[in-house]
């Protein structure tokens, strides 16, 4: 209950939609705070400018005193970010952690590193070579990348595209929850149900 | 920092003769004719007290389990001697039972400042500096 309080308090806090802090995460399932999914609008002025990026974010039973994994969803070109499976270099998320940080600055310094990459220390060492070696051809990838991948999707076309092919509405919207918005892999399980 | 004292020993109590006098102003009107003073002898005197921890405003919280220092931490029961505010030699301070869980992880710095954690003086201690510096 007591250690349940600091989460509450947070998931209140970065729950708002921040137009201004650009940072955002809740729950995955209403009143399970351990799952929860974040979002970052990709920084003015980079290469994720327009994009939405997810997070999966799972709190474990020791935080404050762990730090929240986390890993990116939204397939994106960073140095120090996995393009196959999302995983996360930075620090504050490993023994840099502290227990003063928040899920809020822990979002908050993704977004940072989205701004500042270190490709010095990286986590996907093909994307930090070409960071070093041709940036011209880093800077177009990524972009390429943030609008294949982070484009926020428009939830009621993507449920009305679904039912023009002769699927009704509530049973499109929940085979499109359960694929991540993937209309094709939607269509596939509708299918396989007949 | 704004100093605040800890006042649980120090209930206010009105001094004797003032006393006397506030009675004998409250009496003397029920009892205009006898003329005689009215004593009142105190048997039992229950005080109340308000206490906060010495350690910034009040409404600060501690920075780990993000609770105000006057409320509980994670895993004690009652506020207060129980749930103890603690100062590192860095100036920082957090309930007694979340940094010492944070040193139990195997860490051994502020979760502020990233100095390497020592305890310094507790607040009782601050308290008694503050009144015979
Ligand atoms: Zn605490
Ligand atoms: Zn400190």
């Amino acid at each position: 209950m007591a250690a349940s309080g600091r989460l509450n308090k947070e998931l209140a806090e970065v729950g708002k939609d921040d137009k201004t802090s650009g940072v955002k995460a809740v729950a995955v399932t209403p009143g399970n705070l351990r799952e929860l999914k974040g979002t970052i609008l990709g920084p003015e002025g980079t290469c994720y400018e327009g994009g939405v990026f997810e997070i999966d974010i799972t709190i474990p039973k020791q935080y404050p005193f762990e730090p929240p994994k986390m890993k990116f969803t939204t397939k994106i070109w960073h140095p120090n970010i996995s393009s196959q499976t999302g995983a996360i270099c930075l620090d504050i998320l490993k023994d840099q952690w502290s227990p003063a940080l928040t899920i809020k600055t822990a979002l908050l310094s993704l977004q940072a590193l989205m701004c500042s990459p270190e490709p010095g220390d990286p986590q996907d060492a093909e994307v930090a070579k070409m960071y070093l070696s041709d940036r011209k051809k880093f800077d177009s990838t990524a972009k390429f990348w943030t609008e294949s991948y982070a484009q926020p999707v428009n939830e009621d076309d993507a449920i009305t595209r679904v039912c023009e092919m002769g699927f009704d509405r509530d049973s499109a919207k929940a085979a499109l929850e359960k694929h991540g918005w993937d209309e094709s892999a939607a269509v596939n399980q509708l299918l396989g149900g007949l | 920092m704004e100093s605040r004292k800890r006042q649980s020993d120090t209930a206010v109590i009105v001094p004797q003769q003032q006393r006397q006098q506030q009675q004998a102003m409250q009496f003397s009107n029920t009892t205009p004719s006898t003329r005689s003073r009215l004593r009142v002898r105190i048997k039992r005197f229950h005080g109340v007290a308000k206490w906060t921890w010495n350690a910034g405003s009040e409404d600060e919280v501690c920075g780990i389990c993000q609770s105000p220092f006057e409320g509980v931490a994670p895993g004690a029961k009652y506020p207060g001697d129980e749930c103890p505010v603690v100062f590192g030699k860095c100036g920082h301070a957090f309930h007694l039972q979340c940094v010492a869980t944070w040193l139990n992880s195997q860490r051994t710095t502020c979760p502020y400042c990233r100095q390497e954690w020592e305890f310094g003086q507790s607040s009782d201690q601050r308290r008694v500096s503050e009144q015979n510096p």
